[in-house]
């Protein structure tokens, strides 16, 4: 009994290193957050559309999975994740949106002139007020909506192969077989 | 690690809050410069900024008489500005409710928001754009009649318990909560028992000769 008690210290300390030990992981972003609305239905939108006249709305995405990413001319990090977006949108198998958050639309539209339009449409969130709702804090983000048109995952930050192959895909997968 | 992979966190505002950031002064001196009523150093309209004016001209008069004897009066220049000076405001004029009751609730409720770009800054304090977007969002949801919670709320329901910089108590937070005042509580009830368990040998009296060394001790002190 008494020697437990001289090996508490020690034992608090452990579980102390282990702890700061697990937050100073490699790979982990402490300022990444979790969404605030996994599994809750996504807000809802109506943007007007980049290009092409007509509008993007979020009733009008329901019916099967959907991946809408949040993006700006102005954000380095979104040029990184470029070709990974066009990748998947040369995939023909995701359904892919952007939203061009805080962005004037005829920056947008030189942006994906220069790099390529992954998306199969666009809205214009020129106040961010969409953004806003979704819970996006930086550009890029990037959202996974089921057929019903529920957030299912959000990923914080450019998206790498890694994220895509091990997370994305085979998420996209599961809701389309289900 | 990759030391050359851009820091996300510090790329993905709008450009203006970007050099903002990095050139804090300039954008405030812009600001004032460019048009009094963005002005984020003073806070025009006060009465210690209407005593402004008269204490420039106050000074001025002073330094010309001071010259005329010879002497330099400029020390008490930066001493009037010192005092005039007021913590930099976020909130922007345009964004205040013409309402001052519940102009003040939306400025308490901000302040018990976290800016999610700065995350340790309340948005009440921030200049992140994305604070300026949750002060109008709060703004907004009082000028349609929610009450403080509600209006928290909406928030709340956006960005998760993270924006709380004063964490609910509930389950998963109790640790939090309670943690130090519980490992206080656990450290007095193991020094008490601690100090119960000790032995208490009884003092022992002193000896014949001790006694007489302390008595020659205590005499030849006097």
């Amino acid at each position: 009994m008494r020697r437990l008690i001289t090996l508490l210290p020690v034992g608090v300390f452990l579980v102390l290193a282990g702890y700061l030990a697990l937050a100073l992981r490699p790979g982990h972003d402490p300022h990444e957050l979790p969404s605030a609305m996994i599994d809750q239905e996504a807000p809802a939108f109506d943007l007007a559309s980049l290009r092409v006249s007509g509008r993007l709305a979020r009733d009008g995405l329901k019916g099967q999975p959907t991946v809408i990413n949040f993006f700006a001319s102005w954000c380095v990090p979104c040029r990184q994740e470029h070709p990974l977006l066009m990748r998947l949108a040369n995939s023909g198998t995701v359904r892919l949106y952007g939203i061009a958050y805080k962005d004037k639309p005829e920056d947008s539209t030189r942006f994906l002139d220069q790099l390529g339009d992954p998306y199969r449409g666009i809205g214009v969130d020129r106040d961010g007020r969409t953004g806003l709702d979704f819970g996006v804090y930086g550009v890029p983000e990037t959202y996974v909506l089921d057929a019903v048109g529920h957030i299912r995952k959000r990923f914080v930050g450019p998206l790498t192969a890694a994220a895509v192959d091990k997370e994305l895909l085979p998420l996209l997968r599961q809701l389309g077989g289900s | 690690m990759n030391l050359f992979k851009p820091s996300w966190s510090g790329l993905t505002r709008p450009p203006q809050e970007r050099v903002a950031q990095f050139v804090h002064l300039p954008r405030r001196i812009e600001a004032v410069g460019s048009s009094p009523t963005r002005c984020t150093l003073l806070d025009l309209g006060g009465p210690r900024e209407k005593a402004f004016p008269l204490l420039l001209r106050a000074w001025a008069a002073k330094r010309t008489e001071a010259r005329g004897r010879g002497r330099r009066g400029l020390t008490s220049l930066p001493l009037a500005l010192c005092l005039l000076a007021t913590p930099a405001l976020a909130v922007e004029p345009a964004e205040r409710l013409p309402d001052p009751a519940m102009e003040s609730r939306a400025r308490s409720i901000s302040a018990e928001l976290r800016c999610l770009v700065c995350q340790n800054e309340s948005i009440d304090d921030s200049h992140a754009d994305l604070a300026h977007d949750l002060r109008v969002l709060v703004r907004e949801r009082l000028a349609a009649g929610d009450t403080d919670t509600q209006a928290t709320q909406a928030v709340v329901s956006r960005y998760g318990d993270f924006v709380l910089l004063r964490p609910p108590i509930k389950p998963a937070t109790w640790l939090l909560w309670f943690g130090p005042a519980a490992l206080l509580l656990v450290g007095l009830l193991g020094t008490m028992a601690w100090l119960r368990r000790r032995p208490v040998t009884p003092p022992t009296p002193l000896t014949e000769a001790e006694r007489h060394d302390l008595d020659r001790l205590m005499r030849e002190d006097r």
